[in-house]
């Protein structure tokens, strides 16, 4: 009998940046971008997760730079599961400015 | 002050009606991010974490009242009303929009400034002792040999692509260690 090697679960979000604006966008099926993490669609399934960075990386003339990022579930929605992620989806840490004026 | 001559006029000019192109190009899908990433370096903007970053060069950190009003204005039109001025005395605006930048060019243009040189492995600007024509102890005034440097360093070929970024100091009363530290750095 073959034994099948265990899958590690995947949690993952497209993330880019605005090419107009320059801001922080992640991708929500089936085909839009919202500033917020918390709208942004969770994707576990690893074929899926390819499929959709080679949606975004189509997607040149709206953003610039799309990678997956790991996200961790919550109720809420997905949370940065590092913190240059979640830095990047809060805005700069100074003071209330960028994504935390919205 | 040093005034543009008709020269830097056309120049700057140029510079802004060329890069209004590539942004438009960039805009329409002419060019890809990969192309479109050193000229728009080149002209001082960056794309970071959270929006661009637009540097303006402020050559040996002189500004006249009309330069610096013009700097609010833009600040107010197109960015968050403030900007951030950087230890090599240029200042940076942090949240410009990309289709808005050859709009700021222009009217950093309009007022004798611009954003060339900025960014990259160059010389990104001349700085110079924020006492220069005030210090009591001053042996020379150091802004007339800077902007002799500035000219000279501008668009340089030699320093177009060093191995890392630079600055020129001059200092205009006698030097201490850090300044001394700091002439040496210039690009190999």
């Amino acid at each position: 009998m073959v034994k099948k090697t265990p899958v590690t679960p995947i949690s993952k979000v497209v993330t880019a940046n605005d090419l107009k604006s320059g801001e922080v966008i992640y991708l929500r099926f089936p085909h839009s971008w919202t500033p917020d993490l918390t709208k942004a669609s969770v994707i576990t399934d690893r074929d899926l997760a390819k499929a959709s960075l080679v949606f975004a990386q189509g997607q040149a003339n709206v953003v610039v730079g799309a990678y997956l990022s790991d996200v961790i579930k919550d109720a809420d929605g997905p949370k940065a599961s590092h913190f240059r992620e979640k830095f990047r989806s809060t805005g700069p840490s100074n003071y209330r400015h960028g994504k935390q004026e919205i | 002050m040093y005034h543009y001559s008709n020269f830097d006029h056309k120049f700057v000019a140029e510079r802004v009606a060329q890069f209004r192109a590539q942004v438009a190009r960039r805009l329409d899908g002419s060019l890809s991010e990969d192309e479109f990433k050193p000229l728009r370096l080149m002209n001082g903007l960056y794309l970071q974490l959270h929006a661009y970053m637009l540097r303006v060069a402020i050559p040996y950190g002189t500004l006249n009242s009309r330069q610096m009003r013009q700097l609010a204005m833009i600040a107010e039109r197109w960015d968050k009303g403030y900007g951030h001025f950087t230890t090599r005395q240029n200042i940076q605006f942090n949240w410009p929009k990309l289709e808005d930048v050859p709009d700021i060019l222009q009217a950093l243009a309009d007022v004798e400034m611009h954003a060339i040189q900025t960014s990259g492995n160059t010389i990104r600007n001349v700085t110079a002792d924020h006492f220069a024509g005030a210090a009591a102890d001053e042996i020379a005034d150091p802004r007339p040999i800077a902007e002799l440097i500035r000219q000279w360093s501008t668009d340089h070929p030699e320093f177009n692509f060093c191995r890392a970024n630079s600055r020129l100091p001059s200092q205009a009363a006698p030097m201490t260690a850090p300044s001394l530290r700091r002439m040496t750095l210039v690009c190999a």
